[in-house]
């Protein structure tokens, strides 16, 4: 019974003109956005291949200068993208695209692409994810809307249930065939688009997307079983899709943004300047139990005289701005984590806020869950950026540790005595993405919304079919 | 001849006042319409109080740094005191030139509770220095989080762009239709010789719930920016009346449609996400065709490739400094940071302006096209007509970091030499500081 009536379902959608108009333009849309997308990534990726090539070779080729000299001139991070960021791009826009690494100091990200895109880009980026999570539905409900009421209002539905049909069953053929008919072929885009961009499949990749698949299914199973309830429950399909286009602009457009503000205003961010000054305030007087800088200087001078049984400064067998360096910025390396897990939690905190309200809005768990698969996401960005810091930790270190063992006493640093051969002693960065594991730690919360969303648009569904049911036998 | 077209026939502006009241009445019955005009409105009212009170926030925030700006200049005036050039005295000089410039902001205009975002993205805030700005990299962007920047509350103006064509569409776009489908076309074709003048007043009234939505929402935002205009606040209301004007046209072609109200509101749909997403995207994948911007990455290497150069070349372009400034005579011979590293910041500066520059220059350059083709998006020449009356368009900025270039050379002029002559900054030197432009009439 159930295949006879989700062949006919199926059939029902093939014939409609609209659907097919419809789903050709979600489909040419959703492949447009993919080849721009692809596009897009592949030229990011040249960009970086090619500025992280020069900056090492500019590091490598420094000549004569002091070490510490050399150090200040730095050396950049380039966070490369997985390969699923060619379907959503998610943060990037809004991260900075360098890391400098130089000593003392650990900065933020910079050069955001929001910068420097034009206004057209605030009403909204058209990229694969964009189409998944805000267009999509609107075909699911376009789909569905008429499905029920209009067998309703033709009297379809009373003559198939004089024919011995159950509503239960014609409802789940009626979903069955929605999912098969918008699910086919956008995940069929997605492929052909990973296809062409040239995706390496590696097994990580291959269970991100497989996840990714999942979750849009959960995403479409949700939104098409509230379609066809709301579609059983009005006595119209205008009813119905007015209804639905109300709910869908909430979903999509208003509560997410609602809740990011809400975010915002509920848990505050310190401004640049006032966090730059905080972490200067700590290094400068101390935390709490530590003596402040000068202090702290005094102690390490100390510490130096007593190990090397020395009186005076200038008698001590090691470079002594070197080693006071190191003691200063191991310091100093302490405070800035001590800051920068803060404003890490900060952020996370206002991402948790986002998160509650996905219970509102299913379209906030699959924007979540499908950044977490690509590795555009928060979390995978606070992993690069701490990659980064452990890095720039060990070169500024190495420098520092060579400056300490090839000198004696105070150097000036007009000095020049390292060369090339230091700076090329130096290993690059190697950054490692983190695993499937890594994106599923972060995002289960998410997939788990989208779960209870498709149960609770499944009891939707329920309800809705007791209460033409209860119509018929009235 | 039915009464009412008798009636009309005899008195025919008594005739349209009645059909107006009787359009409004309906109006006000249906809870549908009521229901889509409030949930416009409670978001319309929310954004523009997010918006109001970031413009708020902005003018507050420049104003502390301002009031900040210039305790720290009372402050160097009274503990000025007249010195010998001496190593001391030039890195006291040094530390005031990089430390103490009067922060220079571009101001929003008083349309700024339309776009603060817009314009907080920009990096509106600028120090000059007689150091090398454009090499220190931790300079210039606010600490945000990108989650919140990518999902959150855009500005006002974005928003009147995004929904007001959706509360048009839905409470409009098959008017027609839905009359038919009801059987109240063939009703009021029997009452009325002109049965289109009633959908006309149908949709005039819908058109001016939402507009009027839009305007008291603009005005609450602009009444919470203590720096808003009537002047700002008027045009935008213009453009509102407009924008909701071309999608009311944009509903009545609906009515042509053949198909069902459903049908016909899915038409609407589909328009709006045409016109509002689609078409702008496609404008600038054009503009990135056509004018892209340059890679930020490229410039990275382009400026450390400069930095390098200049720090090799150090030795020389100090002693070409000197040689070019006979009347600098500096007390010693052997020169040191920070006096050691001025000709190379100058130098710096002088290559690494342009590379530096061609963003603002070419942002601007997009705009001037995107502003040419925007009609074909009437919610992207909305949002650009929001960025206007904010004072966050890109030409702006640009106009903005020109003088901000300008303030930079006379404040390195000013200081240069007294650097390099290890000259102490005294009470009369802190008078004639450069000052930038926006500060030039305000009396320290």
């Amino acid at each position: 019974m159930m295949a006879v009536l989700l062949r006919h379902e199926l059939r029902a959608i093939g014939r409609d003109g609209r659907f097919a108009l419809l789903a050709l333009a979600l489909f040419l849309l959703l492949a447009g956005t993919v080849m721009q997308s692809v596009i897009a990534q592949r030229r990011l990726a040249d960009e970086q291949r090619a500025a992280a090539a020069e900056t090492r070779a500019q590091w490598d080729h420094q000549g004569g200068k002091h070490p510490h000299r050399g150090a200040h001139f730095g050396l950049y991070a380039f966070r490369p993208q997985g390969a699923l960021a060619m379907i959503d791009p998610g943060l990037q826009a809004q991260l900075g695209q360098a890391l400098w690494l130089e000593p003392h100091k650990r900065s933020p990200a910079r050069s955001r692409p929001v910068a420097d895109e034009p206004p057209a880009t605030r009403l909204g980026t058209l990229t694969p994810a964009f189409a998944l999570t805000v267009l999509l539905p609107l075909l699911v409900i376009a789909l569905c809307a008429p499905s029920v009421s209009a067998d309703r209002a033709r009297g379809t539905l009373r003559l198939l249930r004089g024919a011995g049909l159950r509503v239960p069953h014609w409802l789940a053929a009626k979903l069955l065939a929605v999912l098969i008919a918008v699910l086919l072929p956008v995940l069929g885009a997605l492929a052909a688009g990973l296809a062409v961009g040239g995706a390496a499949l590696t097994p990580g990749l291959w269970w991100r997307l497989l996840t990714l698949a999942a979750a849009i299914g959960l995403y479409v199973g949700a939104v098409a079983a509230i379609a066809l309830a709301v579609s059983a429950w009005a006595g119209d399909t205008r009813k119905a899709l007015a209804l639905l286009v109300g709910l869908w602009a909430a979903a999509v457009l208003v509560v997410p943004r609602l809740a990011a503000a809400g975010a915002h205003a509920a848990i505050d961010v310190p401004a640049a300047g006032a966090f730059a000054a905080a972490i200067q305030h700590d290094i400068h007087h101390g935390l709490p139990g530590d003596g402040d800088l000068a202090s702290r200087g005094r102690a390490v001078d100390a510490g130096l005289l007593r190990a090397h049984g020395v009186a005076r400064i200038e008698d001590l067998p090691l470079g002594v701005s070197a080693a006071r360096r190191l003691a200063r910025d191991a310091y100093a390396d302490k405070v800035h984590a001590l800051h920068f897990d803060a404003l890490w939690a900060r952020y996370h905190r206002q991402a948790r806020w986002v998160r509650a309200a996905s219970l509102l809005s299913p379209a906030i768990a699959l924007r979540s869950l499908s950044m977490a698969m690509a590795g555009t996401d928060l979390r995978h960005q606070q992993h690069f950026e701490q990659a980064a810091e452990t890095y720039r930790q060990q070169v500024n270190t190495a420098i520092d540790q060579w400056d300490r063992q090839h000198t004696r006493g105070l150097r000036s640093f007009e000095e020049k005595y390292a060369d090339d051969a230091l700076w090329q002693a130096i290993p690059g960065f190697a950054y490692v993405s983190p695993g499937a594991g890594f994106a599923w730690r972060g995002a289960w919360p998410d997939a788990a919304v989208l779960g209870l969303w498709l149960l609770g648009g499944l009891a939707l569904l329920v309800w809705a079919g007791h209460g033409l049911v209860r119509e018929g036998r009235s | 001849m039915s009464p009412w077209q008798q009636h009309s026939a005899k008195r025919p502006m008594r005739g349209t006042w009645l059909l107006w009241c009787a359009e409004w009445q309906r109006l006000r019955r249906q809870p549908a319409v009521l229901a889509v005009l409030a949930a416009l409105l409670a978001v319309l009212l929310a954004s523009a109080v997010h918006s109001g009170l970031g413009a708020a926030a902005w003018r507050a925030q420049v104003a502390k740094g301002r009031a900040e700006a210039q305790a720290v200049h009372a402050r160097e005036h009274r503990a000025a005191v007249a010195g010998a050039a001496s190593v001391a005295a030039a890195l006291a000089t040094f530390q005031f030139a990089r430390q103490h410039a009067p922060p220079m902001v571009l101001e929003g205009e008083g349309g700024l509770a339309l776009a603060p975002a817009a314009l907080a993205v920009l990096s509106p805030w600028a120090t000059v220095t007689v150091e090398s700005r454009r090499t220190d990299t931790r300079q210039g962007e606010p600490l945000h989080n990108p989650l919140l920047a990518e999902l959150g509350l855009p500005d006002f103006a974005t928003v009147a762009a995004l929904l007001l064509p959706l509360a048009v569409l839905l409470l409009a776009g098959a008017l027609s239709q839905e009359a038919q489908e009801a059987g109240l076309w063939r009703w009021m074709q029997a009452q009325s010789a002109q049965a289109g003048r009633w959908l006309r007043v149908a949709l005039a009234w819908r058109l001016m719930a939402v507009w009027a939505c839009a305007a008291a929402a603009s005005v609450l935002a602009h009444a919470i920016d203590p720096g808003a205009t009537a002047a700002a606040l008027l045009w935008w209301l213009g453009a509102l009346m407009l924008y909701v004007a071309v999608w009311g046209l944009a509903a009545a072609c609906l009515w042509r449609l053949p198909v069902s109200a459903g049908a016909a509101l899915l038409a609407g749909l589909v328009l709006w996400i045409a016109l509002g997403f689609v078409l702008p995207a496609a404008l600038v994948a054009w503009l990135d065709g056509r004018m892209p911007m340059p890679s930020r990455l490229a410039d990275v290497v382009a400026t450390r490739a400069q930095q390098q150069r200049a720090e090799m070349a150090m030795d020389t372009l100090l002693h070409d400094w000197y040689a070019a400034h006979p009347q600098v005579r500096p007390p010693v011979t052997q020169h040191t940071w920070p006096v050691s590293f001025m000709p190379r910041y100058v130098a710096q500066e002088e290559a690494l302006r342009p590379l530096a520059r061609r963003f603002d220059e070419q942002r601007a350059q997009r705009l001037r096209v995107l502003e040419r083709v925007a009609w074909l998006s009437p919610p992207l020449a909305l949002v650009l007509a929001g960025d206007r009356l904010a004072g966050a368009d890109a030409l702006r900025y640009a106009r903005f970091k020109d003088e901000v270039d300008v303030f930079e050379d006379q404040w390195r002029a000013f200081f240069l030499p007294r650097i390099m002559g290890y000259a102490r900054l005294g009470p009369d030197d802190l008078l004639r500081l450069p000052r930038p432009p926006d500060l030039r009439t305000e009396g320290h």
